[in-house]
């Protein structure tokens, strides 16, 4: 299916995501988990969500993935037009989510490739050869072997699970990728590999990420904007260099500040965060 | 003075094929008011031997050492149960995840109860009224609570991961511990919630002479923290020594790698270019390679590397490798 590409490839506008508490509906009240959000992203362009846990990032995710069953007021729009008005099939070959939990999110009963072939076979009509072949393509891309086609989940290593993962949110080529904080948890290496990978998504297949990420220098190479998320609330949100360089609410200057901490100066005595412009003040977390 | 001296600690796995060996001959020890870093690939084995210093393993590991000395006491010969009776009383956890090591049916106010020492009694009567109700209210104060009645009658569910984190090292100062085990306490938080458990940790070091062993994957996160670094992979310590060495000239390629990927954010790094790190993973623990475990990863690898495993050198610094960096 092919799309125009237009400047406004996701809208978010006052997002507010509640679950009802109390027993009775006349003792029912709302609590929010999100509230009053709104942000807009070009085609091609990279969301990071940064904050703590318990601040929304995951449920705002699922919510754009539409596997949150928490009820919403507000719009999201998908190229101009509201995501629950899409057919279930064309949203799905446009955003695609990278579940964090791989153990619990996919199928232990069937095999590697048929957890792969899952999706296409659903939601495209592509021929038996060419599903073969794509799946081949996608695997070798995150770093999945032949002989990984044939195994069963438990076969595979907890990072060839989040790989499968990926391969399974990438097989179908969405515009867009989801990534929740799955990639935090990996060590520094592997997780420079992953990000890696993400660039090369970025670069090659125009695709746009929306990854929850809490690292600023992951953030500064990967994203064009971030939203930082405090309990729920949109404390920021915009453009990285402005963000980091001169912050406007008090958490992101102290988020930076933290970031320029002796404990975290790796390859020299300098701060790891450069300040062209003298905002951030010293020793005054 | 060593407080933890560990000599040839072995772990292997107990599997229906047998024996399958993860850590091999390990010499590990702290000294007295020491931040010792253990750092290493995810897999690496790093919570593996946390656990059999602590003597928590699970059943289906076996553990052997030629010697354990404790606060210079021997507990070589002692079997689990007394050896976990010892320990308990000395050394402290703290888990990656904080609302999970937190029992979630009792509120912070019980846990933290039951948690306080009856050798911290007060000695004089007068004192001995509401005690544990005191002590408990000064403790929340010292890890930076200021409303603690609030904490005090909360669910772990209901506290942050940053408050959760927060309770535990609270519940550890309760017990007054010589050696706190730190197993990758903030590895998921953003960076201002890090520093104030990082400080913590250092305080804790500082204040009341706790020496720590702090677990990490990422050594971008803690590097300063730390006085001693091991770095571990594939169940071996490859590299020891302090931390400004580690950092300034790595001897071995496993630390170079890890110091590589932590990003530098300096002005000459450009946007959106690729990250150095190598692909692919460790090998599997069943079925060792016969070389040097690094392999195909490693940047200076040679033939002498696939054909036999490295030796441990201790001339210039402890490492563990054919062709060091920086010698």
């Amino acid at each position: 299916m092919a799309y125009t590409i237009t400047p406004k490839f996701l809208q978010v506008k006052n997002l507010s995501v509640f679950f009802s508490t109390g027993r009775y509906f006349f003792l029912q009240k709302k609590r929010y988990a999100l509230s009053d959000i709104s942000f807009t992203l070009k085609q091609g362009e990279t969301l990071a969500i940064c904050g703590d846990a318990g601040s929304g990032k995951s449920t705002l995710l699922q919510i754009l993935n539409d596997s949150n069953a928490a009820s919403y007021e507000g719009e999201i729009l998908l190229y101009e037009k509201n995501i629950r008005d899409y057919d279930r099939r064309d949203r799905v070959s446009i955003i695609r989510m990278m579940y964090p939990d791989p153990d619990t999110a996919l199928n232990p009963h069937i095999r590697v490739y048929k957890i792969l072939e899952m999706p296409l076979s659903m939601n495209t009509g592509l021929s038996p050869r060419e599903i073969k072949k794509r799946i081949s393509v996608t695997a070798e891309y995150v770093g999945l072997r032949e002989e990984h086609l044939n195994c069963y989940l438990h076969m595979l290593t907890d990072i060839q699970k989040l790989r499968l993962s990926l391969a399974r949110a990438l097989v179908l080529r969405p515009q867009a990728l989801l990534v929740d904080s799955s990639v935090e948890k990996l060590d520094a290496v592997l997780r420079m590999d992953f990000y890696n990978m993400f660039l090369d998504l970025q670069k090659r297949y125009r695709m746009s990420l929306i990854i929850c990420l809490n690292d600023l220098c992951a953030i500064k190479h990967l994203a064009d904007k971030v939203l930082i998320l405090d309990h729920g609330k949109a404390e920021e949100f915009g453009r990285v260099e402005p963000m980091i360089y001169s912050p406007r609410s008090d958490l992101t200057r102290r988020i930076v500040q933290s970031y320029n901490h002796e404990y975290r100066c790796v390859h020299s005595a300098a701060p790891a965060v450069a300040r062209p412009l003298g905002v951030i003040t010293k020793n005054s977390d | 003075m060593a407080l933890i001296e560990i000599k040839n600690l072995s772990i292997s796995l107990k599997t229906p094929n047998g024996l399958v060996p993860i850590c091999k001959n390990l010499d590990f020890s702290v000294n007295e008011g020491e931040i010792v870093g253990l750092i290493g690939t995810s897999g690496a084995g790093k919570t593996l031997i946390c656990k059999a210093i602590a003597g928590i393993h699970s059943r289906d590991l076996e553990i052997s050492f030629d010697r354990y000395r404790f606060d210079n006491i021997d507990i070589t010969g002692k079997d689990l149960p007394q050896r976990r009776k010892f320990l308990s009383e000395r050394v402290a956890i703290m888990l990656q995840n904080g609302t999970r090591s937190l029992d979630p049916l009792m509120t912070i106010r019980e846990q933290m109860t039951e948690n306080l020492p009856n050798s911290a009694r007060p000695r004089k009567l007068w004192k001995r009224f509401f005690w544990k109700k005191r002590e408990i209210d000064i403790l929340l104060h010292k890890v930076g609570f200021k409303d603690t009645k609030a904490i005090l009658n909360a669910y772990p569910g209901e506290l942050s991961d940053v408050q959760c984190q927060k309770v535990n090292i609270a519940m550890a100062l309760g017990r007054k511990p010589r050696l706190l085990i730190a197993d990758d306490p903030v590895s998921t938080m953003t960076a201002l919630s890090q520093l104030q458990i990082l400080r913590l940790i250092d305080s804790l070091n500082q204040n009341n002479h706790v020496s720590v062993i702090y677990v990490s994957n990422d050594l971008g996160q803690i590097a300063r923290l730390m006085d001693r670094i091991n770095m571990i992979y594939y169940g071996e310590i490859v590299e020891q020594g302090p931390t400004e060495q580690i950092l300034k000239n790595p001897h071995h390629p496993f630390t170079k790698i890890m110091l590589d990927a932590i990003p530098d954010m300096g002005a000459g790094s450009r946007r959106k270019s690729f990250f150095k790190a190598p692909g692919g993973d460790h090998p599997d623990f069943q079925h060792p390679p016969v070389g040097c475990p690094l392999g195909s990863r490693c940047p200076c690898a040679d033939r002498e590397c696939n054909i036999k495993p490295p030796q441990t050198r201790v001339k210039n610094g402890f490492y563990c490798c054919h062709f060091p960096l920086n010698t």
